[in-house]
Formats: C-alpha cells, sequence, structure tokens
C-alpha cells in the first residue's frame, strides 16, 4: 500500500511538472488564435471596449477572371484612444462558413483596388494606423482594406476582427458588399 | 541477490535515462515542418498550399521588362522556370519556393529576375482560388534531375506543411533566351 502511494505521488508530481513546462506555451496557444469569436447581425459591435463597425463594402468581379472579385472594405474604430492602442497589432481577415480566411492584400494590388472602389478623398490607414491614429473629436478612425475572394463566397463572407491583445476573443460581422461594375 | 535486483534497476534506469538525454533532439528538429511529397505530374496539398508542377524549361539567357527597358539576365550556371498551378487551402498564404537539388543542395528563387510577371515569391494564394506562377532558380545544370520543388509559407512554418513537388519525368525543354512578360 505504501509502494502505490509513492508511485501514485510520483505521478502527480510528473503531471505536475509537465503542466508547469507547458505552461506558457499553453497560454501562448489561448493567446494565438480566435477561439472565442462573437457573431453580431449588426454593422457594429464591441470588442474590448472598441466598438468595430463596418462602413462601406464593395465588390467587383475582374471580367478577365470571372471566377474572382475584389472587395473594398472601410470600417471604424471607436472607442477610448488608449484601448485602441492596447490592442497592440489589429488581426483581421473576411471568413466563410467553411472556416476559410482571406487577408488583406498588403501590395499595389490592393492599393489599386483601393483606388478602383473606394471614394474621393479616403482615408489611406489600414486598421493598425486607424488603431494608433484616432480622431480627437472621438468619431470613429477610418481604415480602408482590399481583399482577392471567389465570386461563390460572396454572399457568405464575414468580418473577423481581433486585437493581439484580446484574443482569444474576437468580432464577427457581416460583410453585405454592394455590386459594382468593371471600369470601362 | 536481494540487493542486486534494485541496484540493477537503477543502473539500466540510469543508462535509459541517458540514452534518452543524449539522443534528444534539438528544438529546430523537433518543431520542422512536415513535408508532403507529391510524385511527377500530380497533385498535392498541404494545409496552407495546394498545387502541382505544369511544365519545366531551362534557358542560358532570361529577357524582361522592367520600367519601360527591356533588361537581359546571364547566368554563370543555367535558370530553370518552373511553371505551376497553385491554390490556396484554407487562408491566404504567402509562398517561398525552393529547388532541392539532385545533390540536395537548397537553392531560392533567384532575385535578379525581379520584375517579371507572376513570380512565386510575389504571388499571395488564395483559399478556393487557382493561380499560375513561375519559380525562377540559377543552379548547376546537373541539380536540375531529379530535383524538387519545395513550396512553404513565407514565415519559417514550424509544425506546419510544406509541399514538396517531385521534377516532371521528362527533361527540360532548353532554350538559349526565354522572353518573359513583365
Amino acid at each position: 500500500m505504501k509502494r502505490l502511494g509513492w508511485i501514485a505521488l510520483a505521478l502527480v508530481f510528473s503531471l505536475l511538472s509537465t503542466l508547469l513546462v507547458a505552461w506558457p506555451d499553453l497560454l501562448e496557444l489561448r493567446r494565438g488564435k480566435n477561439w472565442n469569436v462573437t457573431r453580431i447581425e449588426g454593422a457594429s459591435g464591441e470588442l474590448a471596449g472598441v466598438t468595430v463597425s463596418v462602413d462601406q463594402a464593395r465588390v467587383m468581379v475582374l471580367p478577365e477572371l470571372p471566377d474572382r472579385a475584389v472587395l473594398y472594405l472601410r470600417m471604424g474604430l471607436q472607442g477610448d484612444a488608449q484601448r485602441m492602442r492596447d490592442w497592440l497589432a489589429c488581426d483581421l481577415g473576411l471568413t466563410d462558413d467553411q472556416g476559410r480566411v482571406w487577408r488583406p492584400l498588403m501590395n499595389v494590388v490592393g492599393l489599386q483596388v483601393i483606388d478602383l472602389l473606394g471614394d474621393e478623398g479616403d482615408t489611406d490607414n489600414s486598421c493598425d494606423q486607424s488603431r494608433i491614429l484616432a480622431p480627437e473629436d472621438g468619431s470613429p478612425s477610418m481604415s480602408v482594406q482590399a481583399f482577392l475572394v471567389p465570386v461563390d463566397v460572396l454572399g457568405k463572407l464575414r468580418l473577423r476582427i481581433s486585437g493581439m491583445t484580446t484574443r482569444p476573443d474576437a468580432l464577427s460581422l457581416p460583410i453585405r458588399p454592394v455590386l459594382r461594375p468593371p471600369p470601362e | 541477490m536481494i540487493r542486486v535486483a534494485p541496484i540493477l534497476i537503477a543502473a539500466v534506469s540510469a543508462a535509459l535515462l541517458a540514452g534518452m538525454m543524449l539522443t534528444n533532439p534539438d528544438y529546430n528538429s523537433i518543431v520542422r515542418p512536415f513535408e508532403t511529397r507529391v510524385p511527377p505530374g500530380e497533385t498535392g496539398q498541404t494545409r496552407l498550399i495546394g498545387g502541382r508542377i505544369d511544365s519545366w524549361r531551362s534557358a542560358d539567357m532570361i529577357t524582361f521588362p522592367l520600367y519601360g527597358d527591356l533588361v537581359r539576365r546571364e547566368t554563370q550556371g543555367v535558370f530553370l522556370i518552373v511553371d505551376a498551378t497553385l491554390f490556396g487551402t484554407t487562408e491566404s498564404t504567402m509562398l517561398r519556393a525552393t529547388w532541392i537539388g539532385a545533390s540536395g543542395r537548397r537553392y531560392d528563387t533567384t532575385d535578379r529576375i525581379s520584375g517579371a510577371f507572376r513570380q512565386v515569391q510575389d504571388l499571395w494564394l488564395q483559399p478556393g482560388l487557382e493561380s499560375r506562377a513561375i519559380a525562377i532558380f540559377e543552379l548547376p545544370a546537373d541539380e536540375i534531375p531529379q530535383g524538387a520543388l519545395l513550396l512553404a509559407q513565407r514565415t519559417d512554418p514550424p509544425l506546419d506543411g510544406v509541399l514538396r513537388l517531385e521534377a516532371p519525368v521528362t527533361a527540360p525543354i532548353h532554350v538559349p533566351m526565354l522572353e518573359l512578360d513583365g
């Protein structure tokens, strides 16, 4: 009986030491992904004290490649400036019902899409820039993003957004893009 | 005899532990990406990347347009141009292509042809969309047969998948000069 007790104690210490070694990695894993996504059906929602809103979504099907479309998204972040800075970094993408993720185009093509589908005098800010450069009057800090997506997912897309420090919490908002004709 | 048994158990345990410690792989070995090998001509996919080799060519010289001029590049070895069809699977992904030569040496795509159209390192794979891309390497001619194209995420992918597309069975068509679009 005494031996069994020692064996049980050894097993307990073994498990504890494993947990102790794995603890930082478990924390990192928890912070590394959007495990807890809150789905909102309206155009805005709140995440960690910051209101996220979808202002405009426009889409254009490429005439030469009719299976794909470019999508322009203007969104706003509104809230306490310090809270927005506390996010440290934006993590955003468009998701569909299969869990696929389309990230913003961070290249020349992305800038061309924003020029093509955006408005005169549009901001050039990305999500991260809008997070840091919030207007002092408390109005939403706007940013613009461009995406390349398959045409068949256009009706199913949602914006999923989180900050580096808000994860595992994230917010998911529906996107209802307006179709724009290609330029003549 | 009663005292010998525990000593023997302790010695064997110590030897086993020492053996485990000596053969313990380092961190980089533990988190190496998983390689998916794809036979010639077939399509394969990993968690993020899918694709196949469509054709391949080699050339002694490449010309391509850059800022309105026609740029000509020569090489001390040979240019290998691999044409591939690639597709994203679950998440937008930027790629890095490497040629694994017959000797096992690894060659990154050349930077000297930057400006030519559709190069794999400029491509942003999107889920659900196929894209045609080319990967250009500069390497000795004897590294081409029995080589393989390795496609991975642009950033280091620990414990993620990399796609190894084996070279086509037929030899690449060789041309003295190849013109690429800009």
